[in-house]
């Protein structure tokens, strides 16, 4: 079972990953819907995997990706997003997420990555 | 007024196309069935002449507005009551969210449906003109609350240049299937869109 902060500001996306999580067999530790509730969440909770929508009222998940890579060089940080444009996620991969989700995705696709990214932080 | 020639409103038309096709996909995939379009239109429109059309919008239909954060371009989807219960489900289905747990209010489910149609025309968008695209949160209007639409509007209007007009461009999304309809309707600036499309390349 692994430690996971889900930040979202719209309400389905939070309960339909929230869901899918604990399906999965983990725990969603904490949830935030804008930019400071994700930042204080990230350093309070010290979550092993970290869901980050990109819009974000007051501010973007790019703001709290770069704060999250500050506090952790190991921090895993999956974006999940609608927009599945090229340009989005060479910046966010750039900036060290460890991967990215476009919407609609499949409850497979989603457990695929969550193991994977908890399999590098495990080593 | 900035007019767009020919050959700029021919490709217009297949950026709105394409945009479209996007969504469609997104929608079968989410839904299970398939989706189409009809209707794709253009009209020019004073932006202050959009405020006064908002007074006249039914309030009977649930809508949610989206924005951008890249320039003047709105999207405001319309859904049709009558199909939108089969709709909310197969999203609901797809997620594997229990309606209750939202308390059965639409709102949340709308503004996903929403998130994702018009993430999915802004991915298309974004690929022709070579742009990063990036969308608002979405806003959910209730039905008797025109003061936001209105304020959303005027917001708009606030990024247009002097005079620079509006296009409206809208499309009715649908499914037989679901007998659902969803009416998209996308609000640039045309100084705007005129930028757009001269940095388009299509495959």
């Amino acid at each position: 079972m692994a430690k996971v902060l889900v930040v979202d500001d719209s309400r389905f996306t939070r309960t339909m990953l929230r869901g899918m999580l604990y399906s999965f067999g983990h725990e969603v530790v904490g949830e935030a819907e804008n930019v400071p509730q994700a930042i204080e969440s990230y350093k309070s909770l010290k979550p092993e995997v970290v869901t980050l929508d990109l819009v974000l009222p007051g501010g973007s998940g790019i703001d709290v990706l770069k704060t999250i890579r500050q506090e952790s060089a190991d921090a895993k940080v999956i974006v999940v997003t609608a927009s599945g444009q090229e340009q989005v996620d060479e910046q966010v991969l750039e900036l060290g997420a460890f991967a990215v989700l476009h919407k609609p995705f499949t409850a497979d696709e989603f457990k695929s990555i969550v193991q994977s990214a908890l399999g590098l932080s495990r080593g | 007024m900035i007019e767009l020639s020919a050959w700029e409103l021919e490709a217009l038309e297949q950026l709105l196309t394409g945009g479209i096709r996007q969504s469609l996909e997104s929608l079968a995939k989410l839904s299970s069935v398939s989706w189409r379009a009809s209707g794709l239109r253009f009209e020019h429109i004073p932006a202050r002449r959009l405020l006064e059309k908002a007074d006249g919008l039914s309030a009977r239909h649930p809508r949610v507005l989206v924005s951008t954060q890249s320039g003047p371009l709105y999207f405001l989807l319309t859904f049709e009551s009558k199909g939108l219960a089969p709709l909310l489900k197969a999203l609901c289905d797809y997620y594997r969210v229990e309606m209750e747990s939202l308390d059965d209010s639409a709102r949340p489910m709308l503004e996903e449906l929403s998130n994702i149609v018009v993430g999915s025309f802004l991915k298309s968008l974004a690929e022709s003109s070579k742009r990063m695209l990036v969308a608002s949160v979405p806003c959910f209007i209730e039905g008797s609350r025109k003061d936001q639409l209105e304020s959303a509007l005027a917001d708009l209007d606030r990024r247009l240049d002097g005079d620079e007009s509006l296009l409206l461009a809208g499309a009715t999304l649908y499914s037989e299937p679901l007998s659902a309809d969803c009416d998209c309707a996308l609000l640039a600036g045309r100084r705007y869109l005129r930028g757009l499309i001269e940095s388009v390349t299509f495959s």
